[in-house]
């Protein structure tokens, strides 16, 4: 088995997706004084940003769907507490990782689970996969083996391409803390994307 | 195999292979109604915190923390006493004057401030006075702007002192609401206002009472009139005290909050906080309404409160009381003739002792609600098997139907067996039913006591369904016929209940005993139930043994049980078991053994096959 490791972790992310232009400071204003079609222009432009972050921490499509709803009416309620117009971005995408924590549990909450004897295997053996899975496929179940914050600060980073800077803000947490998180994270996504290379 | 470099480039576009999709086409359609139907949040809730002695009324020992501010009375009108204003047409009802329900068109924009304020349209002074001329009720909360001024003038205080003679307070202090800016209290074109303390901030002081406002503040109030506390008025006083505006928070001119909501004094010595309080009540009110305003009061059922579920009546406690004013939109099809959306406020009461809602609130916020977490009970364990341990009434308040168990503290009482036909289905007819009471005195179920009582098994007349899943007989009665102290593990909407009186909704709402988990200060054994006339192979430590590897981590078996298989079929896990005579039940608590991320307050079922020793399990994870 030739098991290799990448080197180390590149905090700069060329490859992520392009981001979003940053939402107008004027329509965050006018939301912010209860102006509900600037919101509304807020939410058009930001939907597709959030319910891809829900997606990509949750995993399951309804989920996110519910969290990505979730998420603005959340911010709809307090929009008037933003401060940092500049910041709206990471204040939403703040809302955006609690709603999605939020949906999680609530999950958990709901599911019932009928689990065959033969399920309690966790090391089930090789599948004899016809087609070879995608790497968005393997990333996707590797992602289900790592906890919620480092599902989180992962899609922040490599699919939303913020930097360290902006995921400390939106996690609200310092720097230095989003730096250790994010490589923890980072290493764990390794591991479990080698296991599914096991798979 | 050989394993492939990961690096930031790969995993970078991985993520946007698989994530990067846009939402679903109907999704922004759904997300902005939503929105429409969703008020925005004062922000000062957030923040409010513990009050300070200060608030306190006069060091007298607080009976009751409400107090009127200001309220003129009625044989000698204030000069802004409001009237229906001659030109009050634009918000007009088209509905007859006999309607208990009325819907105002929006108020024409109000120069210089915003159209809405947490999701209510803000009205003109004139547009606010022009509604009294209509048959408007407590339920309708208004937003208003105007220019808000106080005044030192001496007043006679109209209230009666029901419950204290602190119960309510009057302060020297006259305030209103004037349409321009120059503040003039001018009859028929201000609105007279009334601040219940601790209800809402004063405008441009944030503290005192009794601040003179000489200069008119631009301000929109959120209040609204026939305040249900009026009957507290002398009957003199009646008209005047419904028509007053009862201001429930105080925004400036942009539509940010003033100042902090008062909040009640420390030494009142709650349970609830008032953000618990608050949050109980956002909890029920939805997503489309909001919480205003918090009260607090002495005692239990205040007077001039009807909870419209009579079912709350009397679970409400001594020593306090919280309610908390709020609104939320009619939702569509409510039987409410309002359009739907409409904003409808009223009051919610809540326990401060057990966290138990009752409402006010018209087509919707009624009974009891989930309780907050229970806390130790004196003289009993504070869990059983993994299990927090709480009382009758917070068992009673959970009103959830779904199979989970929970561990109950109270008095046991057993009843004569009732003259009733057995069930048609393989259950054996008990020759008892139960009784758990919150106290000790009285027969539990007795008429003449108040206190709430959780019937074992179902209703009388039925068989306790204990028979199935486990559970032994109940402990003998004392010799005196007391009840005896027990801890009981239950679980309430279980699935045989329809085969015993199928379509009695009753019976499937009955609590099902599933082991006398603490007898007067002692644990008791596993609950171990053998269906009489079975056989089984397998030994109940046999059956431990095959399902311990699923046991890991913080879990409790509270009940083993072997029953006839087709039995199973009513608890829908036996259609695939295989299995030909018996299956082993095993019920159990705390954390998901499958997923250690869970929370500890799972619960959840393993069924074990007697002649195979395959076994099953389903699982709930708890909140």
């Amino acid at each position: 088995m030739n098991r290799r490791v990448s080197a180390g972790i590149e905090w700069s992310n060329p490859i992520a997706r392009k981001r979003s232009p940053r939402v107008d400071r004027a329509l965050v204003e006018q939301a912010r004084r209860g102006d509900r079609d600037a919101f509304e222009a807020i939410v058009r432009s930001r939907i597709d940003a959030v319910y891809r972050l829900s997606l990509a921490i949750l995993g399951d499509e309804a989920d996110a769907r519910d969290a990505t709803q979730e998420t603005f009416v959340a911010a709809w309620r307090r929009i008037a507490s933003v401060r940092d117009l500049d910041r709206f971005d990471s204040w939403l995408q703040r809302i955006a990782v609690n709603a999605a924590r939020m949906a999680l549990r609530a999950r958990r909450r709901r599911l019932v689970r009928e689990i065959a004897s033969s399920d309690v295997e966790i090391t089930a053996g090789p599948s004899a996969a016809a087609v070879e899975p995608t790497d968005g496929q393997r990333l996707a179940r590797a992602m289900d083996r790592l906890t919620f914050d480092q599902r989180a600060i992962l899609a922040l980073h490599h699919l939303e391409g913020r930097g360290l800077d902006e995921i400390a803000a939106t996690l609200a947490i310092p720097i230095g803390t989003a730096k250790s998180r994010l490589f923890t994270a980072r290493r764990a996504l390794e591991k479990a994307l080698f296991v599914e290379d096991d798979r | 195999m050989t394993h492939e470099t990961w690096d930031g480039e790969r995993i970078a576009a991985a993520f946007v292979d698989r994530f990067d999709r846009p939402a679903p086409r109907e999704l922004s359609a759904a997300t902005i109604e939503q929105i429409r139907v969703t008020s925005r949040r004062p922000r000062w809730w957030p923040s409010v915190e513990r009050p300070s002695a200060t608030r306190l009324v006069s060091g007298i020992a607080v009976v009751a923390v409400l107090a009127i501010l200001l309220m003129p009375k009625a044989s000698t009108p204030g000069p802004g006493i409001a009237q229906p204003s001659a030109t009050g047409s634009a918000g007009g009802p088209s509905q007859p004057a006999s309607s208990p329900y009325q819907s105002f068109p929006p108020s024409p924009a109000v120069p210089g401030f915003p159209l809405t304020v947490i999701g209510l349209d803000v009205r003109s002074v004139a547009d606010a006075q022009s509604l009294l001329a209509n048959p408007i009720t407590a339920d309708t909360e208004l937003a208003v702007a105007g220019w808000y001024s106080a005044r030192d003038l001496a007043l006679p205080c109209p209230y009666q002192p029901l419950t204290s003679p602190v119960a309510f307070r009057c302060v020297d202090v006259a305030a209103w609401l004037s349409g321009s800016d120059r503040g003039l209290m001018t009859p028929g074109a201000s609105l007279v206002l009334r601040f219940i303390d601790p209800v809402a901030p004063i405008p441009g002081t944030g503290g005192p009472r009794n601040a003179m406002v000489s200069t008119p503040l631009p301000v929109v109030l959120i209040g609204h009139f026939h305040d249900e506390r009026s009957v507290r008025c002398e009957t003199a006083d009646m008209d005047a005290c419904q028509r007053a505006f009862v201001v429930d928070a105080s925004l400036a001119q942009d539509g940010t909050p003033l100042s902090e909501a008062p909040t009640p004094p420390r030494e009142a010595r709650l349970r609830l906080s008032d953000k618990e309080a608050i949050q109980i009540a956002r909890d029920r009110l939805g997503a489309s309404g909001e919480a205003l305003a918090v009260g607090l009061e002495q005692g239990g059922d205040a007077p001039w409160f009807t909870p419209q579920d009579p079912a709350t009546k009397g679970l409400f406690l001594p020593p306090w009381t919280w309610f908390i004013r709020g609104y939320w939109r009619l939702p569509p099809g409510s039987v409410d003739p309002r359009p739907t959306g409409t904003p409808v406020a009223g009051w919610l009461a809540i326990d401060d002792a057990t966290g138990l809602v009752s409402g006010t609130l018209l087509n919707g916020v009624t009974g009891p609600a989930a309780p907050v977490p229970p806390s130790p009970i004196a003289g009993f364990p504070p869990t059983v098997d993994g299990l927090p341990v709480m009382r009758v009434f917070e068992a009673i308040a959970r009103d959830s139907v779904d199979d989970r168990p929970v561990a109950v503290a109270g008095w046991l009482s057993q009843i004569p067996p009732p003259l009733v036909e057995c069930a048609p289905v393989a259950l054996r007819c008990g020759q008892w039913s139960l009784s758990l009471s919150d106290t000790n005195v009285g027969p539990p179920g007795d008429a003449s006591t108040s206190q709430p009582s959780v019937t074992g098994g179902l209703p009388a007349g039925r068989m306790a369904p204990v028979l199935l899943l486990g559970g032994p007989p109940p402990p003998p009665a004392n010799a005196d016929g007391s009840p005896r102290r027990v801890v009981v593990i239950l679980h309430r909407g279980d699935l045989r209940a329809d085969r015993i009186q199928p379509g009695d909704p009753v019976s499937s709402s009955g609590y099902v005993v599933d082991q006398f988990a603490w007898i007067d200060g002692v644990d008791q054994p596993r609950a171990i139930y053998l269906e009489p006339g079975i056989r089984p192979r397998l030994t109940p430590e046999t059956v431990l043994t095959i399902a311990g590897p699923i046991q890991t981590g913080q879990t409790w078996t509270y009940s083993i049980s072997a029953v006839r298989a087709d039995h199973l079929a009513s608890i829908g896990v036996a259609s695939r078991m295989g299995t030909t005579g018996i299956a082993w039940v095993i019920r159990m608590t705390g954390n998901n053994p499958l997923d250690p991320t869970s929370g500890p307050h799972g619960w959840g079922t393993i069924v074990v096959d007697d002649a195979t020793g395959n076994f099953k399990t389903s699982w709930t994870d708890g909140p």
